[in-house]
């Protein structure tokens, strides 16, 4: 499932994926794969994603099963 | 750079590999059974035996990790991780020191019948291929840790790592010439040292491809995120400039071939050995240029079917007549060898004339027909109206020119002639190719309609 929740976020910030990528210390293509949900990132990358674009973790990973 | 996903990818890398590794020091303990009759020591495959027993714990390990936890969590992938890491790097290191001993123990270049380092380059080829493939697989690159930096930085941390390998060589010399010297092993001789910097220099050549290779994969996959897309892929020319350079080699070599074998009462018994030698490493040669064709035609084929996707089925038509013409090219050599007992059987002399007048024919057809393949993708490009399309006309004149002179100047009575034109002809040939390629890789269209896609 395509995280658009992060993706926006991230734009919003004004990142590319590559800026994000180095800012939190990791690779660019995990970016890209958890943005396009084919990736689950730990709690600890969840937090350092978070930090970066100022959001909790409610707002960029928090997804509600009973509407699906 | 510390990526968790990285990490946990790693693993099943390694995993994979390890397999891989089984398997290759298994054959090759099999090969130097069988070569040696006997069981080898660790004189003769000391590397083998150490690369399989260390697979075999790491194997053991997993298996265990598998049987006592229920469910994967990160704390046993970790621990997983760091097992496979630290095994990894002993392999490599160990096979590497137990080849040394080899070498130093072992006066002769070579182990029964096979070169005392074709262990160890083997091991080091399938591994950067293998890894290479599992890598790609799990969506990491092989050069993963600098593969994202500046151009520059990346040109000089590739620099680095061949600077690296170059001082291990240099170093397995010298200390292989200390120990020698000081008669704490046999006496070294010149084939030792070759057969050190012969595996460097492959080792090297391996790794300088595959960053290359990489690189250029990179960059195009953030151009095409950009929007950009490139006609050819640059690696297109990468393989080109292999093949070429390959292309090169062989037929200025087969001109002072011909020279030698007609003229063999001139030649010493060891210069024919030599060029005899050479001419089987090139035919050997042959079959790793015609998968790196077959690797460049899928390339080439997908560039163009994502540039013009309308024109799929005739880009497909192109590309399988290419790759038939460069199949026959290849097993043309072949069958003459297939032949060659059937004559001597029939050693009557109009048998034997009537074959080499049908072999002559099927060069000349093949050397017609092969000329239809930069015709076609003349016709193809010139189509899309591409500036570089006119380029492989030329390339066309070549050929044609070597069959006016071979017929006009037949290569037995006008052999200097024709070695002048061998290498004329093979050199200008060369760099057309390359010429041509460069502006097909470097030929960017802006898809300035579509909207911007990020992947991976």
């Amino acid at each position: 499932m395509t995280n658009l929740k992060m993706k926006s976020a991230r734009v919003a910030k004004g990142y590319s994926q590559e800026a994000l990528a180095k800012l939190i210390g990791v690779s660019r293509q995990t970016i890209i794969l958890i943005e396009q949900g084919q990736y689950n990132p730990s709690l600890n990358l969840c937090l350092l994603i978070c930090h970066q674009l100022d959001k909790t973790l409610n707002d960029l990973f928090w997804e509600d099963l009973t509407n699906e | 750079m510390n990526d968790e996903r990285i990490e946990s990818k790693l693993s099943i890398i390694k995993k994979n590999l390890t397999i891989v590794w089984v398997i290759i020091a298994f054959l090759s303990i099999l090969v130097k059974l069988i070569a040696l009759q006997s069981i080898p020591g660790l004189r003769e495959a000391g590397a083998e035996y150490i690369v399989l027993v260390l697979s075999v714990i790491a194997l053991i390990y997993q298996l265990i990790v598998s049987l006592s936890t229920q469910t994967p969590d990160e704390r046993t992938e970790k621990l997983t991780y760091r097992f496979f890491q630290i095994n990894f790097k002993l392999t490599i290191y160990l096979s590497i020191t137990l080849y040394f001993y080899q070498i130093l123990m072992n006066t002769q270049p070579m182990i029964g019948r096979l070169p005392i380092n074709s262990f160890i380059n083997l091991f080091f080829s399938l591994t950067f291929l293998f890894y290479y493939v599992f890598a790609r697989k799990q969506q990491i690159y092989f050069n993963y840790k600098t593969i994202e930096l500046e151009s520059s930085e990346y040109k000089q941390s590739v620099l680095k790592k061949i600077g690296y390998f170059l001082l291990i060589g240099v170093g397995l010399c010298m200390i292989a010439f200390g120990a020698s010297t000081f008669a704490y092993v046999p006496q070294q001789g010149w084939t030792t040292y070759i057969a050190i910097m012969l595996s460097c220099f492959i080792i090297i050549l391996e790794f300088l491809f595959l960053a290359v290779y990489e690189r250029h994969h990179y960059t195009e996959a953030i151009n095409h995120e950009k929007g950009q897309t490139i006609l050819v892929s640059k690696n297109v020319l990468l393989f080109m400039i292999v093949m070429g350079v390959f292309n090169l080699f062989t037929s200025i070599f087969q001109g002072h071939y011909f020279i030698v074998m007609v003229n063999y009462e001139n030649y010493s018994h060891a210069t024919r050995f030599i060029y005899e030698f050479i001419e089987l490493l090139i035919f050997m040669g042959r079959i790793d240029i015609f998968v790196m064709s077959l690797i460049t035609s899928v390339i080439i084929f997908r560039s163009l079917v994502r540039s013009h996707p309308e024109s799929r089925f005739k880009i497909k038509q192109i590309i399988t007549l290419a790759i038939i013409f460069s199949s026959i090219a290849l097993f043309q050599p072949f069958f003459t060898i297939i032949i060659q007992p059937f004559i001597f059987i029939n050693a009557s002399a109009t048998v034997i004339r009537t074959i080499a007048y049908g072999i002559n024919i099927f060069n000349y057809v093949l050397a017609i027909v092969s000329l239809l393949v930069p015709l076609l993708y003349y016709s193809y490009f010139n189509g899309y109206k591409y500036s570089f399309s006119s380029l492989f006309l030329f390339l066309l004149v070549i050929p044609l020119l070597q069959m006016i002179i071979t017929l006009m100047f037949p290569a037995y009575y006008h052999q200097n002639l024709n070695l002048i034109m061998t290498y004329l002809l093979s050199i200008s040939s060369f760099i057309l190719t390359i010429v041509l390629w460069y502006k097909a890789t470097h030929y960017t269209i802006t898809k300035e309609l579509l909207p911007v896609e990020e992947s991976a």
